[in-house]
């Protein structure tokens, strides 16, 4: 914990000094590296402290983002290293989670937790949302928005399944889930958060496109200018 | 020459056991999914996480590699990072009160009212419950930040408030997940 507070502490400084010194320009890309082994080594510390690689990563984001507000071109290039090569095997591995047989029999359990999270996360953030934005549809926006987990939510649920003594090999078998029990434990398995995640998120950007939001293309157009 | 060929690409085994061709594989199965995302307008995340379902139940595709897991777990770190890094911190001042309180309100009341149903209604055991409370009360900062790059909102006010709610959802999970783990462990969870 020490050594990531210091880490964070001299980050947005190293990071300035790296890019003022060499330039954004580099064929090298020495930010970009360090940036990536400041990742993988707080990770590293994270992991053997028994905590998640995740917070550090987003810790480390927070120091450094007052240096990216100055220099663009660094999170453009991250972006796309991000988007090109990582971040396709994380959502289709997500996506590998699923295991339709097994989701079935346990539908009733899936459907009623998923109401019940979208109801919740209504009650907890609407009435806020809509004082802090005056829009109900922002406000509704920034409700379905919150209302995603997949990150820490396949966390907490690979949390059982990374456990020794449990039967992780029982993921893709079809007939687990017919047994009474193993309906239960299916619920804080990942295939379900995936599910859950996908419905309630699709939702979110469905309603805004049929509230004729310029939602299509506006990325690319970002991207280029 | 051709016969041998042939041979070696007609047994699948050959193919899923060639690294090139896995991340051929992969890597189609992405393209396939940006360009679905660039015409239905739907985030390319969650048409990922679709073609995934897709694959790993009809196509019978696993993440059975160390190398997939490895670049999915950088997946995951990479972008959490740059959600980070969207966050400006003078606009994250302004806007501390509302973000820490959405923040807290998103994860406490899924949390609270899912770990209660869970351990009532469908009266499973304490643990599991509260796991599932965790689980889902979390906001998933890898799904919320790439729709908001493509819905143009990273640069918004909104957008970051948002962002930075998200961050302190989660860092209520990551709270609860430390606080459940060890009583987790020293308690009666398999028996």
């Amino acid at each position: 914990v020490i050594a990531m507070l210091i880490t964070l502490w001299f980050m947005p400084r190293w990071t300035s000094a790296i890019i003022n010194k060499f330039g954004a320009t580099r064929v090298s890309e020495p930010e970009v590296k360090f940036i990536l082994f400041i990742l993988f080594f707080l990770g590293g510390l994270a992991t053997t402290a028994k905590s998640e690689a995740v917070l550090p990563a987003y810790l480390v984001g927070l120091v450094v983002a007052g240096v990216f507000v100055r220099d663009k071109t660094l999170v453009h290039r991250m972006r796309s290293i991000a988007f090109a090569v990582f971040t396709p095997f994380y959502f289709i591995k997500a996506g590998l989670y699923v295991s339709l047989p097994a989701l079935w029999p346990a539908f009733a359990v899936i459907i009623s937790l998923l109401l019940l999270k979208m109801i919740t996360k209504t009650v907890g953030v609407w009435p806020l949302a809509r004082t802090h934005f005056m829009n109900r549809r922002e406000a509704s926006y920034t409700t379905l928005l919150m209302a995603t987990g997949l990150t820490f939510g396949t966390i907490s649920a690979l949390f059982r399944i990374s456990e020794p003594h449990h039967r992780s090999t029982a993921v893709h078998d079809p007939c687990h889930s017919c047994h009474p029990k193993r309906i239960r434990a299916d619920a804080d398995r990942p295939e379900i958060f995936p599910t859950d995640e996908g419905r309630d998120a699709r939702l979110g950007s469905s309603i805004y496109l049929r509230s004729g939001h310029p939602f299509r293309g506006r990325c690319r157009r970002g991207e280029n200018s | 020459m051709l016969n041998h060929i042939w041979l070696s690409f007609s047994a699948t085994n050959v193919i899923f056991q060639n690294v090139w061709f896995v991340a051929a594989i992969w890597m189609a199965l992405a393209l396939v999914a940006s360009l679905v995302s660039i015409r239905t307008g739907i985030s390319v995340a969650l048409i990922e996480i679709f073609v995934g379902v897709i694959a790993g139940n009809f196509l019978h595709l696993t993440a059975s590699n160390e190398w997939i897991n490895f670049l999915a777990l950088l997946g995951s770190g990479v972008l959490t990072f740059l959600a980070g890094a969207e966050i400006d911190p003078r606009s994250l001042k302004t806007n501390l009160r509302a973000s820490l309180l959405i923040g807290v309100l998103s994860f406490a009341v899924p949390f609270g009212v899912v770990w209660l149903f869970a351990k009532f209604v469908l009266s499973w055991p304490l643990h599991q419950a509260q796991i599932a409370g965790i689980a889902l009360s979390t906001t998933s900062v890898a799904v919320v930040y790439p729709v908001m790059i493509e819905g143009g909102f990273s640069d918004t006010a909104m957008g970051k408030m948002i962002l930075a709610a998200c961050f302190i959802t989660d860092f209520g999970t990551v709270l609860a997940l430390g606080g459940s783990l060890p009583i987790t462990i020293s308690g009666s969870w398999y028996s």
